[in-house]
């Protein structure tokens, strides 16, 4: 049995089956958590944050009009709910954030050093292709899929991933494999 | 003979899979790894609007327990006590207090501020406090003498 789509999934909660929403929610929970991870530098409000987007999804995925595919609206409303975390929090960093006592010790280290060699990547790039980066080659969407959250073209999806590989290249990888 | 090239012909994947696909590669899966809490989905329906509340910890939920038990008690009480059946049984009074957490005199610590009342005293010897109708033996004295002035009457008629 196949997976129903995002819009089937979407048309199903509009039609008041909650079923739908956790569907949603469980498929992209993960991808919206390793994006916010990445902008907040901390795990904790990276969750905190994906829980805020589900509850702003519960609101106005009600209101839905498929203008937009639902993972850009996701996605789009994530990107504003992590500026808002980092506008209210400037100046915190990942280190020296308490720990969250219901993630254990060891993955809470390996989220941290995944997000920082992530962000250390990408933190060199200029927003545009840095957001090309994370979406085309972190959570691998198709080209077609990145332009849509990223509100452009095809091509400049192309052409910013392009701008982003070579400069990446000129300021070398050294020191992001450790 | 040159390829002509432009931004939205690039092979952009060919230009990955050069000198930094691998350095690449091997953050992406590090990245990809990175998984949400699994109580998310939990979470998120605790703050949803509309939301259940969270279950009662065990004390408030043996103090909702104990007001209950006291109202049932109550309202099984309250019946007799209109029809002047004054007697609370013991067992009511033992199930009073034990749900209320006091002793079994007088008002009931607690009963009062669920309901706005307190209960009366048991019925205690002499005193009258405790009354809450009239005593049964008041009543059959009563017809006793209702009763002699009516066999007086029947008697006088007939001599």
């Amino acid at each position: 049995m196949t997976e129903p789509s995002d819009v089937e999934l979407v048309q199903r909660f509009r039609s008041g089956d909650p079923e739908a929403f956790d569907a949603i929610v469980r498929r992209y929970q993960d991808p919206l958590y390793r994006l916010a991870s990445v902008w907040l530098h901390n795990p904790q409000h990276a969750e905190d944050a994906v829980q805020d987007v589900f509850l702003r999804a519960w609101r106005g995925l009600r209101r839905f009009r498929f203008r937009a595919a639902p993972f850009t609206w996701l996605y789009r409303t994530a990107r504003h709910v992590c500026n808002e975390y980092n506008r209210r929090r400037t100046g915190e960093t990942l280190d020296g954030e308490p720990a969250d006592p219901a993630v254990g010790p060891e993955r809470r280290a390996g989220e941290l050093e995944a997000a920082r060699r992530v962000r250390q990547l990408v933190d060199v790039l200029p927003d545009r292709q840095r957001e090309v980066v994370m979406l085309r080659i972190f959570e691998e969407l198709s080209v077609a899929d990145t332009a849509k959250a990223m509100g452009c073209r095809q091509g400049t999806v192309k052409a910013l991933l392009h701008k982003a590989v070579r400069r990446l290249r000129e300021n070398g990888m050294e020191g992001l494999g450790g | 003979m040159s390829r002509r090239v432009n931004d939205e012909e690039m092979d952009v994947e060919t230009e990955i899979e050069t000198d930094i696909e691998a350095d690449i590669e091997a953050i992406r899966q590090e990245y990809r790894r990175l998984k949400a809490p699994d109580h998310t989905l939990r979470r998120v329906h605790a703050r949803l609007p509309g939301a259940r509340p969270r279950r009662l910890t065990l004390p408030a939920a043996g103090t909702a327990l104990a007001a209950t038990l006291a109202v049932a008690a109550l309202l099984l009480a309250l019946p007799r006590v209109d029809r002047g059946e004054a007697e609370i049984r013991p067992t009511s009074l033992t199930v009073l207090s034990l749900a209320a957490g006091s002793k079994p005199a007088g008002a009931v610590p607690g009963l009062s501020s669920v309901r706005g009342m307190s209960l009366p005293a048991p019925p205690g010897p002499a005193t009258g406090a405790g009354a809450v109708a009239p005593s049964p033996t008041d009543t059959e004295l009563e017809d006793l003498r209702n009763h002699s002035r009516d066999e007086e009457e029947k008697d006088h008629a007939n001599s």
